[in-house]
């Protein structure tokens, strides 16, 4: 089983695994993979971000393990999202109980500044002034419990520690013939900028000791590393400073192009940045709003996947985003209609046509063959399927102010800039929801999407199944319906 | 054989036929024609129900209150039918035989067929209850209307 594993570090890493993640609950098609493992490393406990894309990855894992037998290819929920400490039960190694079940990587107990992480005081004096000359006063006493501020030269340091990490070991010992691994971080911050070479140097090193290092030092690898795409508000209490973005972006890119050892293909993505974010260092209130530019992000994830690893591993890919046309207001016509748009825009359109539908028109067809039998009007309130689902789709028992949901996500988009709207939120009308594509009304006004038609669809679909195997089934009928009357009646896919 | 099943079910209900004269047109004719009329009623019904408008046709016309709709409209067919077909045929008698009916004979005769409407009605339902569950698997969008049972 071939196994994808994501890094994603730091707040930028965490957030484009949300907009990853509902790519793939959409059904975009990830290639040559069975199954994704995300990763997330940030020292930052109560990073928002970070906890924010945790509890989507768990509420899809939920999700999906519900749906027996598993959805095909190009379904909701297709590709199988799993915990590095799951795999030990495929990957023949034992349970180690120091490998918590989650999806972010476990910095214990880093509650202190870097002067103490280092030992300073115990430190010779030679030593001391070595420190002294790469960190300045304010970086020594900074608690590093929400991370690294910007400063990548803290974060060079105390991310050494991964690399000895019971994790990594585990990760490495679990690691196939067939695996990939992907990196994803910003650039310009701290934690992600100093993060990802570190842990790439440490996972691709002739010399290392990790278990499997030969099939680490052979596997394909890719990154995709985000320039600056958004400003931070001006705050003199504040350790973080945006007007520093480009700066540190140069400096780090310097290094990148003579320390990226054996990487195979590196992703680039930003944008002028046309929206000033609240200026948090860390902590919880650390809760930026998806950005077109993550959507893009987790795109390169697909196309690193999509290539054949004979491809990837012959020599060293640089790839750039180019939007089709400059759109202040994106939407699915401004990707290019050969590559973007078939890849993602059905199958978010798809996805939102659920999505609707679940919104707008089950309680009017709660009485329907697909409904009743199932018993989903019950069982949308009460089963343990449903409530995820509701969860992962609409604000729906989301931890406090912080909705993980398809629909919140979707919103957040629409109010960035650049904006990303390709649907009209909140519309019930399937003819008017996909911006630019809407579909043409009858003769009398009739709709060319009609609920009927949706309805009858679900009914013959769900007619002979039974509670048992409900959930499975009903996202199995969900999605081929959807992509039937997607491909039939949107115009322009 | 129907004639026989007819006529028990209805004067299980309603007693015997009265005025007692009639006895042999209620039993002979309008039993057996009135519950035929009746059974190809709730037939039809059924039929239009699941399978013209939730199988040929795509309406929104699936959910028990619907049903519950078609329901009420049998009944009032079948009390209509049974009214309608059991005074003509009395009608026809009393003019065929001659006979003249007091004043107290034409009140009950009135009763009695108030009250094979209404059992009339009863029946109908009762049919078309059955007949939904018979039917109600060549429909598409209303497979579960009703009840799921026993689907």
């Amino acid at each position: 089983m071939a196994t994808l594993y994501v890094f994603g570090i730091g707040g930028t890493g965490a957030r484009v695994i949300r907009s990853l993640t509902m790519l793939l609950a959409a059904g975009v098609e990830m290639q040559n993979c069975d199954r994704v493992v995300p990763i997330i490393i940030d020292p930052d406990a109560l990073n928002g971000d970070k906890q924010r894309t945790i509890e989507l990855l768990k509420t899809y894992q939920r999700l999906r393990g519900q749906m027996q037998p598993a959805p095909g290819p190009g379904q909701f929920f297709h590709t199988e999202v799993a915990t590095l400490a799951s795999l030990a039960g495929t990957s023949g190694q034992a349970r180690d109980p120091r490998i918590k079940e989650t999806f972010e990587y476990n910095f214990s107990g880093m509650d202190e500044p870097l002067r103490d992480y280092l030992h300073y005081h115990a430190l010779p004096v030679e030593s001391r002034h070595l420190v002294d000359l790469l960190f300045d006063r304010k970086n020594l006493d900074e608690n590093l419990k929400v991370g690294f501020k910007g400063s990548p030269n803290v974060g060079s340091v105390v991310l050494n520690q991964l690399s000895t990490s019971p994790e990594i070991d585990f990760f490495a010992n679990g690691f196939g013939p067939d695996d990939r691994v992907f990196f994803i971080s910003s650039i310009f911050g701290g934690t992600g900028a100093a993060g990802f070479p570190l842990l790439l140097k440490n996972l691709r090193n002739p010399a290392g000791k990790l278990p499997k290092q030969d099939r680490l030092n052979a596997a394909p690898m890719g990154a995709l590393s985000v320039l600056p795409y958004f400003d931070l508000k001006s705050d003199e209490t504040s350790a973080i400073d945006s007007n520093t973005f480009i700066t540190k972006a140069k400096a780090a890119l310097a290094y990148y192009q003579r320390n990226l050892p054996g990487l195979n293909s590196l992703y680039y993505v930003g944008d002028q940045a046309k929206k000033q974010q609240e200026n948090r260092e860390g902590g919880g209130q650390q809760r930026n709003d998806a950005h077109f530019v993550e959507v893009v992000g987790a795109l390169a994830v697909f196309d690193f996947m999509r290539q054949p690893a004979a491809v990837l591993l012959q020599d060293q890919h640089y790839y750039e985003y180019g939007l089709e046309r400059d759109d202040q207001d994106v939407n699915f016509q401004s990707f290019d209609p050969g590559q973007t748009r078939p890849l993602i825009a059905p199958a978010l359109t798809e996805f939102e046509f659920f999505a609707t539908w679940l919104e707008h028109h089950f309680p009017e067809t709660d009485d329907a063959v697909y409904a009743k039998n199932i018993g989903m009007k019950a069982a949308w309130q009460t089963s343990a399927f449903f409530r995820d689902l509701r969860r992962f789709i609409f604000d729906y028992n989301s931890p406090e102010g912080q909705p993980i949901s398809f629909s919140a996500w979707l919103r957040e988009l629409q109010g960035n800039a650049r904006r990303f709207a390709p649907f009209r939120l909140g519309e019930a009308d399937f003819d008017k929801l996909v911006v630019g594509q809407e579909a043409k009304k009858g003769f009398f006004n009739s709709d060319a999407i009609s609920r009927s038609s949706i309805r009858e669809r679900l009914d013959k679909q769900l007619r002979k199944v039974t509670e048992a195997e409900a959930p499975g089934e009903f996202i199995r009928a969900f999605s081929d319906v959807m992509h039937e009357v997607v491909a039939e009646k949107v115009p322009g896919f | 054989m129907l004639q026989k099943f007819f006529s028990s079910l209805y004067q299980t209900f309603l007693g015997n036929p009265d005025p007692a004269s009639l006895i042999p047109v209620y039993r002979q004719s309008i039993f057996p024609g009135v519950g035929l009329s009746t059974l190809f009623l709730a037939i039809a019904m059924a039929l239009v129900f699941y399978v013209v408008l939730n199988r040929v046709l795509t309406t929104s016309w699936f959910k028990t209150r619907h049903w519950a709709l078609v329901l009420l409209l049998t009944a009032i067919l079948g009390a209509t039918i049974a009214w309608q077909q059991a005074a003509a045929a009395v009608g026809d008698q009393l003019a065929q035989s001659g006979e003249e009916l007091t004043t107290g004979q034409a009140a009950t005769l009135k009763r009695y067929l108030w009250g094979f409407s209404a059992t009339n009605a009863l029946v109908a339902v009762l049919l078309y209850v059955l007949l939904s569950l018979a039917v109600k698997s060549l429909s598409v969008s209303a497979r579960t209307t009703p009840l799921r049972w026993p689907n």
